[in-house]
């Protein structure tokens, strides 16, 4: 598995629905991706804010007026009858968009350019780590120099 | 009514007389009280790591500057971990653990922050100020803004062991006891690169000796990994550690650090130095297999970065030095030709 399958993982994780297989292998992976480990605090942080956001009821005739509208016979609408003649372009488009992205995103932390970057990356973070290291009250950050934040 | 007014006068005489304290007094007043009061509580520590916040929370139990005892509380991979302050060192250790590890730096303490920063106040290095009151874990505090007057100027002199005082400190102490509640760190103009807040504070804490215990049958070994010298470090780095033959005019060699690195043979080694002006970090390593040429990052928190790769070495130099010394230590650290 690569850290894109991994990032699946993640998502689940946080739902609680990983296997006890996937939950292992989920963590020998975290346990050597420096990359993985800080999509993993990113995913559980965006998942305990959705988490609290508030839940709101739809109204009890909400299902029925929905049901009413499918069985409705359908008029087409304008944009309806320019579809096929704006098909073509559109899906020319959404091509031409996947390969940009997949071009963008179609590598993994144990690619070259990518370790590299990372590799800098976190000699930055290490800096600025030993600045204020010593200016805590606490040799908490001090110790995370050696052991990891997270790891 | 004349009772009453007597106990408004002196309530007047009190406020202001706490409002015309100057801002050394105050530091005066938190020095005495960190000193000496045994507090306990949980306080957050934030650092700024990259484009990142990391945040550490933490239970502690201190006894004046003394003894202290912290639990880590998050993050949840370090939960449960303990550190304590016994005869001026630090230990950790997991609780079912029988091994501690003596931590091999003394992070200053709050007492000798404060010891600094009036002595700079004293000499006009830095610039003590007031702020206005607000509330910090319940209770009222008085700001005190603490900045360098000149910024370039970071020690008074190159030969104070101390570390160069930050860009900006500033301090919210507790109306009441003089304890620092919350802090603000910057080392360069920009946002802080550090917060420290007590959240939680217990003022008259039972403080029993097996707090600042090390269970019985541990046994206290160092932590590897912090050097004084090269040469130490060389021991525990299988590759020669290069060292620049051109330093900016007084510069020291802070700390000498090996880090081990998942999924990589060798070790990170990092030579972190200080200039009476600026401080900075050259990064070496060993990268087996093949990379694509090292592309420098652009400007990061205004620090300035250098990498480049030589044949199986990684190297880079990051700090606050302008970009053309960098490029003259990094010279100077090319024509040091390693010997295997």
């Amino acid at each position: 598995m690569n850290c894109k399958q991994y990032e699946q993982l993640l998502w689940a994780e946080a739902e609680g629905q990983l296997s006890p297989a996937e939950a292992q292998a989920l963590q020998a992976h975290l346990r050597t991706c420096v990359h993985c480990q800080r999509q993993r605090e990113v995913v559980h942080a965006t998942y305990r804010a959705l988490s609290m956001l508030p839940r709101y009821r739809a109204p009890e005739h909400a299902l029925a007026q929905v049901k009413a509208r499918l069985q409705a016979p359908a008029q087409p609408a304008w944009w309806q009858r320019w579809r096929r003649v704006a098909l073509a372009p559109a899906l020319g488009l959404l091509l031409a968009l996947g390969w940009w992205g997949w071009q963008q995103h179609s590598y993994t932390p144990d690619t070259p350019t990518t370790a590299a970057v990372n590799e800098t990356e976190h000699w930055i973070e290490l800096h600025q780590q030993l600045e204020v290291a010593e200016w805590s009250p606490t040799p908490t950050p001090d110790y995370f120099l050696f052991t990891g934040h997270s790891r | 009514m004349r009772y009453w007014s007597l106990i408004y006068a002196v309530a007047l005489a009190v406020v202001s007389g706490a409002a015309q304290e100057s801002p050394l007094q105050w530091l005066q007043r938190a020095q005495q009280a960190e000193s000496q009061r045994a507090v306990a509580g949980v306080r957050v520590v934030e650092l700024q790591v990259g484009r990142t916040w990391q945040r550490i929370e933490e239970r502690f139990w201190r006894q004046g500057a003394r003894a202290e005892r912290i639990e880590i509380v998050a993050p949840a991979a370090r939960q449960g971990d303990v550190l304590l302050l016994r005869d001026g060192r630090w230990v950790v250790y997991r609780p079912a653990a029988k091994q501690a590890y003596e931590l091999p730096r003394v992070p200053l303490q709050s007492t000798q922050l404060i010891q600094l920063a009036i002595e700079l106040a004293q000499k006009g290095i830095v610039l003590a100020e007031l702020g206005g009151e607000s509330s910090v874990a319940g209770r009222t505090c008085v700001e005190v803004r603490l900045r360098l007057t000149r910024p370039t100027l970071t020690r008074p002199a190159a030969s104070d062991k101390r570390p160069a005082f930050p860009f900006a400190v500033t301090l919210w102490l507790d109306k009441e006891t003089g304890l620092i509640l919350r802090r603000e760190l910057a080392m360069r103009p920009s946002t802080p690169a550090m917060r420290v807040e007590i959240t939680q504070l217990d003022l008259n804490p039972r403080l029993s000796p097996e707090l600042f215990t090390l269970p019985a049958g541990v046994v206290v070994r160092p932590l590897e990994g912090d050097y004084k010298t090269v040469e130490e470090a060389q021991r525990a780095v299988p590759f020669p550690i290069r060292t620049p033959t051109y330093l900016p005019p007084n510069t020291t060699l802070e700390r000498v650090l090996v880090r081990y690195r998942p999924m990589q043979e060798t070790p990170l080694v990092i030579l972190h130095y200080r200039t009476p002006t600026a401080r900075f970090s050259l990064f070496q390593a060993r990268q087996r297999g093949e990379l694509s040429p090292w592309k420098p990052r652009k400007p990061h928190q205004r620090l300035n970065t250098l990498f480049w790769r030589e044949g199986d070495y990684a190297f880079g130099l990051v700090g606050d030095l302008p970009q053309a010394e960098l490029g003259r230590i990094a010279n100077s650290l090319r024509r040091a030709t390693p010997q295997e």
